[in-house]
């Protein structure tokens, strides 16, 4: 009894919370036919807004993945000074609010920021453009493939790792040859929750993006912008990209079946 | 290939691992490192593989200072507790590993794994992954991998210890036989000294630390220079008062007799077989207990409740 009642109440709760939300999303994006979807999706600005979220991803994973194999195999093996404080640094950009992580950006880098006077000397833009865009999705993304990694290499363990190293393995060989191929799987799906978020992250690009159409609306700035111009059905057809992005990591990490050790 | 070993200490912050060690390994010697966890003997291990680095002492081999050498570079082969054998690669890419790391041409590393498979049994599974082999199996290609690039020595970590008791004693016997044709100097810890004694030329007692006793296994078992070494060994009784000293008297050294005869009166407790003998439980007169560990045939005689004199055919006495 206890065990249908609690089944029913989950299953009610997340019908309610995901289930509908996603089913809005697809019925608004796609109630008036798959042409007027695509007639959205293919709009000027849409592509625009695709094109530099893809273009910021581009950049920002691969940074966030180096960063995150470094950090997560430090963290793991070693025992050095700052250790703890690395640790707890890691996990601020979870913690943080996006706004406030985004504000962070505006007051170093803004006009009236730290270096907003050097940066203007300089000529170079940070704010109200791409580099701020990037720099604020990278601060968000920046522990997702670390904290995928940390607890896998933990439960792994340093046996292998120092087997290689008795067996000659130079630094590197054991990187490459033992540390990377035990890593792939949980890499691979970091990278893939790191991706979906620098595409889909709205609150720290919003406050640094200035919102200036066909330069730095990223698609989920793009979508609040039709939405609050009133186009509803080009809003959901944008809006169902990123479910679209979602799905298919969840689809990815299904896939995906974690090493479980030797 | 001799390794001396000379005043090593090693700390772990407030813990002394290691407590000024001196030992000398003989060329093509099996040495144990007997001790109960935490004694030290995993730590002496990992100083000989290059993993750790004393606080003080050297280790060197003939003459040569290896301290500071790192694991890489000084060719042991280390076989972990666990085997820690590489699960993405398969058992021929796990023994091929060491020759691989060194650039070896590919006709020389497939026509030295072909001999090292044979060596160790394992020719039909060389293509297996290491989850899908039992852990015998596992064992033999951990050992496999140490041995591929010739190391000048072979440190094995508790190398049984993580297999079911039938699989150990085949492997033991197996190991002792494949350490006479290689004559590789070899070295491995162990807590089990039924393991120490059946393998080992030569075992080494550690307790907190430091080396109590270095013998061949009748000289341990029969001189034991310690009361840890005695009651490490096992199977032994502690009484006082029986005269100035603590005596340790081994079960199997204790005789009965019926009353009457010389000895220390004693009445039997208990009686009950455990595996080739048979153990018979007393309380001596003065209060203490007592165990003789005795043939069956002997036992025979005796029946609970019965008053007996017990006799120490050995008895040994430490001064404190």
């Amino acid at each position: 009894m206890v065990r249908i009642v609690l089944t029913f109440l989950a299953m009610a709760w997340l019908a309610l919370m995901v289930l509908a939300p996603v089913a809005i999303v697809l019925v608004e994006a796609l109630g008036a036919g798959l042409g007027a979807w695509w007639a959205a999706v293919s709009d000027e600005e849409t592509r625009t807004s695709v094109a530099l979220s893809l273009q910021i991803a581009a950049l920002v994973v691969p940074l966030n993945a180096i960063f995150g194999v470094a950090a997560a195999w430090a963290l793991a093996r070693f025992r050095f000074p700052g250790r703890a404080l690395l640790l707890a640094l890691l996990d601020l950009p979870l913690s943080v609010s996006p706004v406030v992580a985004g504000l962070v950006f505006v007051l170093l880098f803004g006009a009236q920021g730290w270096f907003g006077v050097w940066l203007q000397e300089h000529d170079v833009q940070i704010i109200f453009a791409v580099p701020g865009i990037v720099l604020a999705t990278a601060f968000v993304t920046l522990p997702m493939v670390a904290r995928e990694l940390l607890p896998l290499l933990e439960s792994q363990g340093d046996d292998a790792e120092l087997a290689a190293l008795t067996l000659g393995a130079s630094g590197w060989q054991v990187f490459w040859r033992v540390s990377f191929p035990r890593m792939r799987g949980a890499l691979a799906y970091g990278v893939l929750l790191c991706l979906a978020r620098a595409l889909g992250e709205f609150g720290a690009v919003s406050v640094v993006s200035g919102h200036i159409r066909g330069q730095t609306d990223t698609l989920p700035l793009h979508v609040e912008i039709l939405h609050n111009e009133y186009h509803f059905q080009a809003a959901f057809a944008a809006a169902s990209l990123l479910l679209l992005v979602g799905v298919a990591t969840l689809l990815l990490r299904r896939l995906h079946t974690p090493e479980t050790g030797d | 290939m001799s390794i001396e070993i000379l005043g090593i200490s090693k700390n772990f912050g407030a813990f002394r691992a290691l407590d000024d060690v001196t030992l000398r390994i003989g060329k093509g010697e099996l040495l144990a490192l007997l001790g109960p966890s935490g004694s030290g003997k995993t730590t002496l291990l990992r100083v000989l593989a290059g993993l750790e680095v004393p606080d003080v002492g050297t280790v060197q081999e003939d003459g040569h200072d290896l301290t500071s050498l790192g694991a890489r570079d000084r060719n042991v082969g280390l076989v972990f507790q666990h085997f820690a054998l590489f699960p993405h690669l398969d058992v021929f890419e796990n023994i091929a590993f060491a020759l691989r790391v060194r650039k070896r041409p590919d006709a020389e590393v497939r026509a030295r794994v072909d001999e090292l498979l044979h060596l160790v049994q394992l020719g039909g599974l060389a293509h297996r992954r290491p989850a899908e082999l039992s852990g015998g199996q596992r064992q033999r290609v951990a050992l496999a991998r140490a041995l591929a690039a010739r190391p000048r020595v072979l440190l094995l970590d508790e190398p049984f210890s993580a297999l079911d008791a039938k699989v150990r004693h085949e492997l033991r016997a197996w190991l002792r036989q494949l350490h006479e044709e290689l004559g590789t100097t070899t070295v491995f810890v162990t807590h089990d000294q039924d393991e120490a004694f059946e393998l080992a030329d030569r075992v080494a007692v550690f307790h907190r630390g430091r080396i109590e006793q270095v013998g061949t296994p009748d000289e341990i078992y029969d001189e034991p220079k310690s009361p840890f070494v005695l009651d490490f060994l096992g199977h032994v009784q502690w009484l006082e008062g029986l005269g100035l000293a603590t005596l340790g008297v081994r079960h199997r050294d204790v005789v009965l007799h019926a009353a009457g005869h010389d000895g220390w009166p004693a009445r039997i407790e208990r009686i009950h077989r455990t595996g080739p003998r048979v153990r018979v439980d007393l309380q001596l007169h003065t209060g203490q207990p007592l165990i003789a560990a005795l043939e069956p045939s002997a036992a025979r005689e005796f029946a609970v409740g019965q008053e007996v004199r017990a006799v120490a055919t050995r008895k040994y006495a430490f001064a404190t």
